[in-house]
Parts: structure tokens; C-alpha cells; sequence
């Protein structure tokens, strides 16, 4: 059978003049192996994947090629450095900032929007807030947070935190920390734990408990000196001293991460929520897991049962009440989708402009001689298929290559893992 | 094993199959047979890549067979471990015996 020409003739040009005989030689055998068992199309799509597949491995190792062009190309951007220093000071320049800003905001967005959210199923987990009819959106009254959870055949659990700061004694002088106050089933929820010690439990959350903290890694190691026996020791917070029982794991995010500045040091369970509180105090953000195969929209569906019930028994408080729950992935950087998109397209454009100041740069007095001059040595070496593009390579991208990345892996490094080590402060000038 | 000498996943497979097929190994039937053996799909690519990067390293050695006596007959290049290969391919097989759960070591292969 005869191979597709096309595909052929790309394993040809990838592999090389020595490999190539061998290569297609091989492939050729092996194809009229496959088209008796297979049939000829089987045979023809099985040549295709071959070939798409040896592009990669046959480009990056056709040694003699590959070094030489290299060679070729190091060349020519070292002698167009030394002889115009300051034009390529300046596409270096214009790239790597085009390239740095890219990758930053890249990574912002990948970590904030691309990737899954950090907790375990983040699919099913779901955000929960009240508005009133004005649609203004309000934080939820716990005692309305416990006839929500009530629908336990909707959600397996729904959780609430609220951020504060207390301070902490014991250091040379006392000192204000974030502490996040959680419902004591919030990790279950979100399907995380401890890295060390436990989880809260319904008991610590009851009236009269012990009072206990969950402390973060950052706070156990930086605040704390990374004790390994700090299970059991006290922490004094506001006065009152709590026995730490857990760590959470070094790359944990915490849900309050993502709307405040400051990531959280200290996790104090709030006490149990009692229906019989004031529905008017809306205190705390509301996060839930939905049970499997429930959708958003038939929770959302029995959430409106129960809003209705409660308007009509707490009149003063629920009337004007709703609830309303969306995918948490969707609502968590709800702020910043819209301007991390804007931001991404800027910075693309950042990036066209750059190319675009480039090529003119290469076009202009300076960058016109050393481009005619490479265009001719291309035609001498009459081994490059297209000068221009040689000679743009050489004249921008490859010596562009190194420093513009450097910039950009140091952009990288710093917004990256995001949000967790960048700075909030920058999440925030950013929305 | 002194360092830089480790080989790779993809390596151990190539040099794995070379030690089967002894004479009979050259591009197509290295693929064929890491592609039946492991389940994987491989690409012809790959293994010529792979190939190169062991004969610079001096594990393999290639030899051009005469085109078969047929009509258009084509030339192969045959493909065979050094010595050096050969005592590679056992180190790296012994090491990674070794690391395996419930094996202590060569004597100990299930």
C-alpha cells in the first residue's frame, strides 16, 4: 500500500536526510502489516498518527539539523548584538515586558479561573447567599442557615465562616491576627483536613467546650517557630487561651482567601447556631456541598420552599428575604472575572504591540542593514527554506528568548501558586 | 551506577526490547513490540529519537542491513546493545527489582 503522500513527505522534512530513509522504510513495512489486518483506511489514519505523533520527538533530536540551525542562529544574534547594542537593548527590552506581563496575568487567571478550586468534588460545592428583592446581596443569618441545612436530602452539608482579626498574646508585645471563624463542620464540607491533628467536632462547637483553634502552616511555622509538639499547647486569642488540635496542610487556601486580603492564621469554631437566635444578624458567608446528582437549579428550587415558609414565620426579619446559590467556583472571584478578562486581552495586546515595535524596529535605519545583511547570508547558506523568518529569529526571538522569559518566570514566580502566596493587595488593585 | 547514567522510563523500554528481539530489532519491531508489550501507544518518532540518544550515549549501536531481495526492497537499520548497554539495561532492571514492594532484590523476583 502506498503511504499518504502528505504525511510522508512530513516525516521526511522532520526526520532529516539520514534518518528519513530508515524512518519512512519502517513505516511503510509496518503499514502494509496494518492495512492487511486493518483494512487501507485504518492503515491511511494509523500512518497519519504516526506521523502528527513524530513530529515532536523527530524535531526536537534530528541532531544535525537542530544544532546547526542553532549555531547558525546564535551567531548571527551575537554579531547583530555587538553591532547595533542599543536596538537590540531595546526589542530585548519591549519583549520581555510584553512576555512578563503575559505570563503574570496568565498565571493570575489560571490559577483564579482555570484551575479547580482546591477543596475535594468542587464541583458539587456550591456558594449561598440572601438578597432582598433590590437584589442587594447580603451575608447569611445563621438561624436561617440551620432551617437551610435542614434539606439534607439537597445538600450534605452546609457550612458558614466569617472573617475577624483578635489578638494574639504571648509574643514580646501582643499582635492583631486574621482569625476565621468557621462552623465546626466546615472542612467536612469542603472535604479537607488537618495536616496534623484533627478535624472540628459538634463538641467543641458546644456551649461550655473547651476552647480549641485549628492554626494554618504558615502561622504554626513563621508565628509559632514550627513546634513539633504544639498539639495541646494553648494560644491566647482576645484573652481567652485555646488548645490548638490540628494544622492544616502547608497549601491550603481558605475560603475567606479569596474576598479578603490577608490569609487567614488562626480557625476558631463559631458555636453552634441555634434556630431560636435573631434572623436579622447576617453575619456569615454560606458554603454547602450538594448531594450527588442534585443540580443547582432543583436546590435552588427547594431553597425557595424554605424562604417562603420563613418569610411568613419571621415576618420582621425574612419578608423581604431571598436566597440564592450558584456554583463556588462561579462565585468566588465573581469581582475579578470580568477584569482578569479585560487584563488578559490588554495584555495581549501588550504583546501584538511589542511583536509590532519589534518588526519596526528591525525595519528601521539600523535594523534594516543588519536585516538585509542576514537576508543575504541566508540566500548564501541557501539552507533556509525562509529567510525572513531566520532572520527574524535570530534578529529578536532567540536573543529576546532568554531574558524575556527570565522576566517572565520572575512574574511567574511571583503571582504564582496564586492566590496563596501572591499578594492580596495586588489581587486587589487588579479587580 | 554512576550519575547521568540512569536511564529513563521510555529508555528502559527501547533497551528492554532490543534485549528481546536480539537480531531481529530495528525501528518497526522495537515499536511493535513496546506497543504490544506495554500497551502503550508509540510512535516510530519516539523511538528513533529515543535510539539516537542511546547511541550518543553509547548503549546501542546501529548496522544497515542490505535492501531485502524483493522488488523495491528497502534497507533496514538494525539495531543491537553494546556491552556497555547491556550492563546498563541490567543495573537499571536490578535497581528498579529492588525498589519494587514485596521484592528484595534480585534473588527475591516473583
Amino acid at each position: 500500500m502506498t503511504p499518504p503522500r502528505l504525511a510522508a513527505w512530513l516525516v521526511r522534512r522532520l526526520a532529516g536526510r539520514e534518518q528519513a530513509p530508515y524512518v519512512l522504510s519502517d513505516l511503510a513495512e509496518e503499514l502494509d502489516l496494518v492495512a492487511r489486518a486493518r483494512g487501507r483506511n485504518a492503515a491511511r489514519r494509523w500512518y497519519w498518527r504516526q506521523a502528527i505523533f513524530s513530529a515532536a520527538p523527530l524535531l526536537v533530536t534530528a541532531p544535525d539539523r537542530a544544532q546547526r540551525l542553532a549555531r547558525l542562529h546564535m551567531r548571527d544574534s551575537l554579531r547583530f548584538f555587538v553591532r547595533a547594542p542599543l536596538l537590540s537593548s531595546m526589542i530585548v527590552l519591549t519583549l520581555a515586558l510584553g512576555i512578563g506581563a503575559n505570563t503574570a496575568v496568565f498565571s493570575v487567571v489560571d490559577a483564579l479561573l482555570l484551575r479547580p478550586l482546591p477543596y475535594s468534588d468542587p464541583d458539587r460545592l456550591i456558594s449561598l447567599w440572601e438578597h432582598r428583592r433590590d437584589n442587594s446581596r447580603l451575608t447569611v443569618s445563621p438561624a436561617n442557615l440551620v432551617d437551610y441545612a435542614e434539606l439534607d436530602r439537597t445538600f450534605m452539608g452546609l457550612a458558614g465562616y466569617t472573617r475577624t482579626t483578635q489578638v494574639l498574646a504571648g509574643g514580646l508585645a501582643p499582635e492583631e491576627v486574621p482569625v476565621d471563624l468557621v462552623t465546626w463542620n466546615l472542612w467536612s464540607v469542603l472535604g479537607v483536613r488537618p495536616a496534623i491533628g484533627r478535624d472540628f467536632r459538634r463538641e467543641d462547637a458546644a456551649p461550655g467546650a473547651e476552647p480549641v483553634a485549628i492554626v494554618s502552616d504558615g502561622f504554626w511555622r513563621q508565628r509559632l517557630g514550627a513546634p513539633p509538639a504544639i498539639l495541646g499547647q494553648t494560644v491566647v486569642l482576645d484573652g481567652s487561651r485555646r488548645a490548638v488540635i490540628g494544622i492544616m496542610p502547608a497549601g491550603f487556601t481558605p475560603l475567606s482567601q479569596y474576598t479578603t486580603p490577608t490569609p487567614a492564621a488562626v480557625f476558631v469554631p463559631t458555636p453552634e447556631f441555634s434556630p431560636a437566635t435573631s434572623r436579622g444578624d447576617r453575619t456569615i458567608r454560606a458554603v454547602g456541598k450538594l448531594q450527588s446528582g442534585v443540580t443547582v437549579a432543583s436546590a435552588q428550587r427547594e431553597l425557595d420552599q424554605v424562604t417562603a415558609r420563613l418569610a411568613k414565620a419571621f415576618p420582621e426579619t425574612n419578608r423581604d428575604v431571598q436566597v440564592a446559590i450558584a456554583p463556588l467556583a462561579d462565585d468566588v472571584a465573581p469581582v475579578v472575572r470580568t477584569s482578569l478578562g479585560v487584563i488578559l486581552g490588554a495584555v495581549a495586546l501588550v504583546v501584538l504591540i511589542a511583536c509590532a515595535n519589534v518588526i519596526c524596529f528591525l525595519c528601521g535605519p539600523r535594523g534594516g542593514s543588519a536585516m538585509s545583511r542576514f537576508v543575504s547570508r541566508s540566500g548564501r547558506h541557501a539552507r533556509t527554506s525562509f529567510p525572513s523568518a531566520s532572520c527574524v529569529v535570530s534578529c529578536s526571538a532567540l536573543r529576546a528568548a532568554s531574558p524575556g522569559l527570565a522576566a517572565a518566570s520572575g512574574c511567574a514566580m511571583c503571582s504564582s501558586p496564586w492566590p496563596r502566596r501572591a499578594s492580596s493587595r495586588t489581587w486587589l488593585r487588579l479587580a | 551506577m554512576a550519575k547521568g547514567q540512569y536511564l529513563a522510563e521510555f529508555e528502559l523500554y527501547v533497551m528492554s526490547a532490543l534485549a528481546r528481539l536480539g537480531d531481529e530489532a530495528y525501528g518497526m519491531t522495537v515499536r511493535r513490540e513496546i506497543e504490544t508489550r506495554s500497551g502503550r501507544a508509540v510512535s516510530i518518532g519516539a523511538v528513533y529519537a529515543t535510539l539516537e540518544r542511546l547511541s550518543l550515549k553509547g548503549y546501542v549501536k546501529f548496522r544497515v542491513s542490505d535492501p531485502t531481495p524483493v522488488q523495491g526492497g528497502r534497507a533496514r537499520k538494525h539495531v543491537r546493545l553494546t556491552p556497555l548497554g547491556r550492563r546498563t539495561l541490567d543495573e537499571a532492571t536490578d535497581m528498579l527489582l529492588r525498589m519494587l514492594p514485596d521484592v528484595t532484590g534480585p534473588e527475591g523476583v516473583r
